[in-house]
């Protein structure tokens, strides 16, 4: 099953490599073997939602994920929001699944009890962000033809830029992507996403030049994706504490007992 | 019967202090072995504060306007504040909603008010509280253990509809399933409208009853018109009648099920109908000797005892989050044969929901489903507490909602039906709401009903509203 989509929350800030590749499988093998998100990670959340005359709602959630299957490379993730009150208390669950759909089930303090919910909700907005559920999905290698177009500096990054192109566009949200992958992290600081309607940039995700290592593990602090039909954007960041230490870590001890139905209900 | 709680909850406080909780200690966040580049001090960053009193709730001002078919309209308009409090330690907290609302007759409620109490396999409850079983959205079987307060109808959403009951709960953990047990020292039964507009049609003939008797100017009939009220309205209290539940919930391979026992009461009243066709006679007639002699005959309002066991179910089938309950209600009617007391009866929910392919619609669909056992017992006798005019005994409600969203869900329009198939009437709410900012909506409510005078929603046929609702949450 895809990588899901709640550890993708980190994902997108530690953006995985297999999403862009390079070229073919080779590099793409060799850029997943740097990938490595942590056995668990930890991380506080500012989402902040920004519309076009530049209001914003800001919105904090807390994301633990742990690798439950390490030979299968599968996850458990839970995130609770923290705030605005609308919404506080509400938490997500998702078991990633080897051979069959994710398991995921929400929590809403307004219906008093824990739902299943469904994993194709692909080009659904994810909680009212620009970020779709595909978004926040990383992608298999094999789904895009590949093309490197060429090399430029972006910032103050060296990058590969590469155009990928879904192999079976009938079923994918965007007609093609193409990406700024860093040469230093293998990471992508710049996404266009290209609409299947009007084959022009429909959304833009853009990262903030000033990712560094957290335990051994390259991490981007800050992503903005932006909506070039509405004007609306996302940004999504880890939040820091008083003395500017980033909220996330990775491979500390999480109680199991966070990933159950028991942690959605109960909080505890 | 509040002695009995007060005794459960000491019993619980001993039991605590005997037992050391052992929730298992988490990470090591904060800990000296933390990575110095960690900002945490705690298991959870944001709520680092333990032992420590947390407030919220929400604001509401809502205005009715009811659009009555001769054109004219009454408004009303009520201030409504939620006030929700949390203590947290370490292995225990306090949880407590209260409700102000100046409309109502208690007009500051404790809707819920209960400490829990953690320890590693299980957790121990104590308090007033609202407690949802089942898979169903909104609509339940299997969902007894609180009442209903039904005095503004179905119009408040589901979980500000139940009436938060005195119990003491155990929740087990067993690997991926949890069982729990649930006993209520007293019974809520579901709560009616005495006055206003929504009260039933039988309430409404009990207070023509008394109109009747009290206009006729004897002082005895006015003790008993008096004595009528008395008699219906502590029909709403509780009851000091027990109920016990247990349940079993579990997950596996992508499917959630569970399995329940209910041992309490029906929530709607059964009655003596012989009596209350006197007294209908008697309203009908403007007659206060007949209502005399069908009070003194006996209402014998009263509430059955059953037993239902249920069974829930839920899994995302073909891109559907699919939900279902089945229950089975055992009462002491088996024969189907006593017209005072409820027949046995099965009951079923089924549904689901699922996005569509055209914008961000969702389509919520399911279907309630009562199926009367021994009803050739029922069949054509007026005076049994089952009977319906139409002599249906199969019965189905349909609810479905279409829901959709704009400017990053800043805009959500939804209109939701609820049809009863059999007698063909139904509510049709049409929503629109406005997310001004993320703690603050703007939402406008047109709500319909429709259907024959005798029926669940027909008789509100004179109800439709128009509504606005302003909620600040905090």
């Amino acid at each position: 099953m895809k990588k899901g989509l709640l550890l993708s929350l980190v994902l997108v800030l530690l953006i995985s490599t297999t999403a862009f590749a390079i070229s073919g499988k080779e590099v793409m093998d060799e850029a997943k073997s740097v990938l490595n998100d942590g056995n668990t990670t930890h991380a506080l959340m500012g989402m902040d939602l920004i519309d076009k005359d530049g209001n914003v709602r800001e919105r904090t959630l807390e994301l633990w994920g742990m690798k439950y299957n390490q030979q299968e490379d599968l996850s458990k993730v839970v995130m609770e929001f923290q705030n605005p009150a609308s919404i506080a208390g509400t938490r997500f669950l998702q078991v990633e699944n080897k051979e069959r759909d994710d398991d995921k089930w929400i929590y809403l303090p307004a219906l008093g009890r824990v739902r299943r919910i469904s994993s194709e909700q692909g080009d659904n907005s994810f909680v009212g962000s620009d970020f779709t559920y595909d978004d926040l999905s990383t992608r298999e290698v094999e789904e895009d033809n590949h093309t490197l177009l060429r090399e430029e500096t972006l910032g103050e990054y060296d990058c590969y830029v590469v155009e990928s192109v879904p192999k079976n566009l009938e079923d994918e949200q965007y007609a093609k992507r193409i990406s700024w992958v860093t040469k230093k992290h293998w990471i992508p600081v710049r996404v266009e996403m290209y609409s299947k309607k009007t084959n022009e940039i429909e959304k833009l995700l853009t990262v903030k030049h000033n990712i560094k290592k957290i335990s051994g593990y390259w991490t981007v602090f800050n992503a903005v994706m932006e909506d070039k039909e509405t004007g609306h954007s996302t940004r999504l960041y880890v939040k820091r504490n008083s003395a500017g230490q980033p909220f996330i870590e990775y491979d500390k001890k999480i109680n199991e007992k966070r990933f159950t139905q028991r942690y959605l209900k109960l909080g505890r | 019967m509040k002695q009995k709680l007060i005794a459960i909850i000491a019993v619980m406080v001993i039991f605590n202090l005997l037992l050391v909780p052992t929730v298992t200690a988490e990470s090591a966040f904060g800990s000296s072995s933390s990575s110095s580049e960690s900002a945490f001090a705690s298991d959870s960053f944001g709520n680092t504060a333990s032992n420590k009193l947390e407030w919220g709730g929400s604001l509401e001002l809502d205005t009715r306007a009811i659009l009555d078919k001769n054109g004219e309209s009454d408004i009303a308009s009520t201030p409504i504040l939620d006030l929700d409090l949390n203590y947290k330690r370490d292995n225990s907290e306090l949880e407590a909603t209260l409700n102000f609302d100046d409309s109502q007759a208690d007009e500051v409620k404790i809707e819920e008010a209960f400490m829990r109490l953690y320890y590693d396999k299980f957790d121990l409850v104590a308090g007033r509280k609202k407690e949802v079983w089942g898979k169903g959205d909104k609509l339940h079987v299997v969902d007894n253990l609180n009442g209903e307060d039904l005095t503004d109808f179905v119009n408040p959403e589901y979980l500000e509809r139940q009436i938060g009951e005195e119990m003491a709960k155990v929740n087990y953990y067993l690997g991926s399933g949890t069982l729990e047990a649930v006993y209520t020292p007293n019974f809520t039964p579901n709560k009616l409208a005495a006055e206003g507009n929504w009260v039933t049609n039988q309430m409404e003939l009990f207070n023509q009853a008394g109109a009747v008797l009290k206009n006729s100017g004897s002082a005895a009939n006015i003790v008993l018109a008096s004595e009528l009220k008395n008699r219906l309205t502590s029909v709403n209290n509780e009851i000091e009648d027990g109920q016990l539940a247990l349940r079993y919930t579990n997950s596996k391979s992508g499917y959630d099920y569970g399995f329940s026992i209910y041992q309490g009461k029906m929530r709607e009243p059964s009655m003596d109908l012989s009596s209350v066709a006197l007294i209908k006679e008697g309203v009908k007639a403007d007659n206060p000797q007949k209502i005399k002699a069908g009070v003194d005959q006996g209402i014998n309002l009263h509430y059955d005892d059953v037993t239902v066991l249920g069974a829930e179910f839920s899994s995302v089938l073909a891109g559907i989050n699919s939900r279902a309950e089945l229950a089975y209600y055992l009462t002491d009617d088996t024969a189907g044969d006593d017209r005072e007391v409820h027949n046995n009866k099965v009951a079923w929910l089924i549904g689901g929901d699922r996005d569509l392919p055209l914008h961000n619609l969702n389509l919520n669909l399911q279907v309630k489903s009562e199926y009367i056992l021994d009803n050739d017992q029922v069949e054509g006798n007026a005076l049994d507490v089952d009977y319906n005019q139409e002599d249906e005994y199969f019965t189905n409600l349909v609810s479905l909602e279409l829901s959709d969203e704009f400017k990053n869900q800043t805009i959500l329009p939804s209109t939701t039906l609820v049809y009863n198939v059999e007698t063909n009437d139904y509510s049709l709410d049409n929503e629109l709401e406005f997310k001004l900012k993320d703690d603050t909506s703007l939402k406008f409510n047109y709500k319909i009903f429709e259907g024959d005078n005798w029926t669940d929603f027909g008789q509100f046929d004179k109800n439709d509203y128009f509504s606005v609702n302003f909620e600040y949450d905090f």
